[in-house]
């Protein structure tokens, strides 16, 4: 397995904001991180650990103060044009908030066409063909391709956003808690999906999650950010072996599964 | 002399369509029944969509634009009330999103003193009630928490702060729609130790709203399902987790058991 998205000792601080300008604010400190072709990861922490910050930093969305994203071993930030086009194709995302990530005056076929457009080389005619492959993949009618986001459920959103991060067969998926406020049952269909899709193609995600059982039913290895550095990491089979408190601390929030169990 | 059960039975909640024909009634809730009991959880459980939160909203007389209540009535210890006064005074309610749910340029002190207006206490009686409430939900400990405005607040204390103003009314009952949704999974916990701890001390009755099944099995004593605007099971927590009778609740509990597991 190569290295195919790496992060080599990445910090980040945000300057103070309002009345008390000029205390900056530590997020992410030394992260080193490397995910494989292939691989699952699961990043998870609390709310405020640094982990969407990571994801953005990765995703080349924002510079870090100190350190590098490499992908493929070459740094994104000396990546040209072409080289910049090849990463956006490789490495996609999707957002935590469904609803807000699509244009909701467009329709769910032009949605999903824009990648194509803007990062392959798929012919027009080809587009719709596409479309309607991409729709079925994430278990929706081809039809919904003539719909607004508006007229869909936020489940139906929401998948609307995996099929197009999935649009330029990328190589790795970051998931930014794209499925922790779905309701059960929609949680386990894509994450079920994803898996098969991870079979069939070797796509790799990354799966930004506060929830341990998403990270340990989903992922090869757990990663765990705490106050923006890496406290703990483990392989997910044969079982979790977490020590450090953060983690400790997720994992006993996870709440019992019958009446009665001590969780 | 405090109320014992709040129960609403029969509630539907419609909403209308313009067609050519005129207008047409879109059922969204129907023939809804819901006994909150003092010292009991009853946990509604349900996809989105089900009809969860209209229903609360109909037990509360706070249904949004758009909906109005059709059918059904309001009984306090078995005599039949109009919702609207009991709203602040014998049930309070716990909103999702916290962050949407205040007012941003008040503190939390000027929100308490809303509420405590309602109760008609005022004063120092009234600022030492707010200390005892926010101690009671774990803001007690800083003295600044009633000066903080909403933005400087995380989720969770904003939630506990929500919690707080509902413990101030007095009110016997709490309606909490999906508290803990928008928290991380560690906040969370402490939110729904906080709820069953206020339930065991002071008997407070508890509705909550929820999709998932974990806080169900963690707070429940009873539980309702609800599918498409109707009820379609009911029962004791344990007795619905250990025998599931219809395909709803079975698909629910199946999906929820299979996030714990770890695939081979």
């Amino acid at each position: 397995m190569t290295a195919l998205l790496a992060a080599r000792g990445l910090g980040k601080a945000y300057p103070g904001a309002g009345w008390r300008r000029g205390a900056s604010r530590t997020v992410l400190t030394g992260i080193d991180l490397t995910i494989s072709d292939g691989e699952c990861v699961a990043l998870i922490g609390r709310s405020g650990s640094g982990k969407s910050t990571l994801a953005r930093l990765l995703m080349g969305l924002e510079a870090a103060d100190v350190g590098a994203v490499l992908f493929r071993d070459r740094p994104l930030a000396g990546l040209d044009r072409g080289g910049l086009r090849a990463f956006r194709a490789a490495v996609q995302m999707v957002l935590q908030d469904p609803l807000s990530a699509v244009n909701p005056r467009h329709a769910v076929g032009r949605i999903l066409a824009e990648p194509l457009r803007h990062l392959t080389d798929l012919p027009v005619t080809a587009r719709t063909g596409r479309v309607g492959e991409l729709l079925e993949l994430v278990g929706l009618d081809p039809e919904a391709a003539g719909r607004l986001p508006g007229q869909l459920s936020g489940g139906q959103v929401q998948r609307i956003g995996l099929a197009r991060a999935l649009a330029t067969r990328p190589a790795l998926v970051v998931l930014d808690e794209a499925v922790s406020n779905l309701d059960a049952p929609r949680q386990v269909d894509i994450l079920d999906r994803l898996a098969t899709l991870r079979r069939e193609r070797g796509t790799a995600f990354l799966l930004i999650t506060h929830d341990v059982r998403l990270a340990r039913r989903f992922a090869d290895r757990v990663v765990v950010l705490s106050e923006g550095r890496i406290v703990d990491t483990s392989p997910c089979r044969p079982s979790l072996a977490l020590s450090h408190p953060a983690a400790r601390e997720l994992i006993d929030a996870v709440l019992p599964v019958s009446p009665g169990d001590a969780s | 002399m405090s109320a014992r059960v709040l129960r609403a039975e029969g509630l539907s909640v419609e909403s209308w369509r313009d067609t050519r024909a005129g207008r047409e009634a879109v059922l969204l809730v129907r023939d809804v029944s819901l006994e909150m009991r003092v010292g009991e959880v009853l946990a509604l459980v349900g996809a989105s969509g089900s009809g969860k939160s209209l229903a609360c909203a109909a037990l509360l007389d706070v249904l949004p634009p758009g909906t109005r209540r059709r059918g059904g009535r309001v009984l306090l210890d078995g005599a039949e009330t109009e919702p609207a006064p009991l709203r602040g005074r014998v049930v309070a309610s716990v909103l999702q999103a916290p962050r949407t749910a205040f007012n941003p340029l008040r503190t939390i002190a000027d929100h308490a003193g809303e509420t405590l207006a309602v109760a008609g206490s005022r004063g120092r009686v009234g600022r030492a009630a707010i200390g005892r409430a926010l101690a009671d939900v774990g803001l007690g400990d800083d003295p600044r928490v009633p000066g903080l405005y909403p933005f400087q607040m995380s989720g969770g204390m904003l939630q506990r702060a929500m919690i707080a103003l509902a413990l101030l009314s007095g009110a016997p009952f709490l309606v909490a729609d999906e508290p803990t949704t928008d928290l991380d999974l560690v906040a969370q916990g402490r939110i729904l130790d906080l709820l069953a701890s206020l339930v065991r001390e002071r008997g407070l009755g508890l509705l909550i709203v929820t999709h998932d099944l974990g806080v169900v099995a963690r707070l429940a004593d009873r539980v309702a399902v609800m599918e498409a605007g109707r009820i379609v099971e009911a029962g004791p927590a344990a007795a619905l987790f250990a025998d599931p009778r219809e395909p709803t609740t079975r698909a629910l509990l199946a999906a929820h058991r299979a996030l714990h597991e770890v695939p081979a």
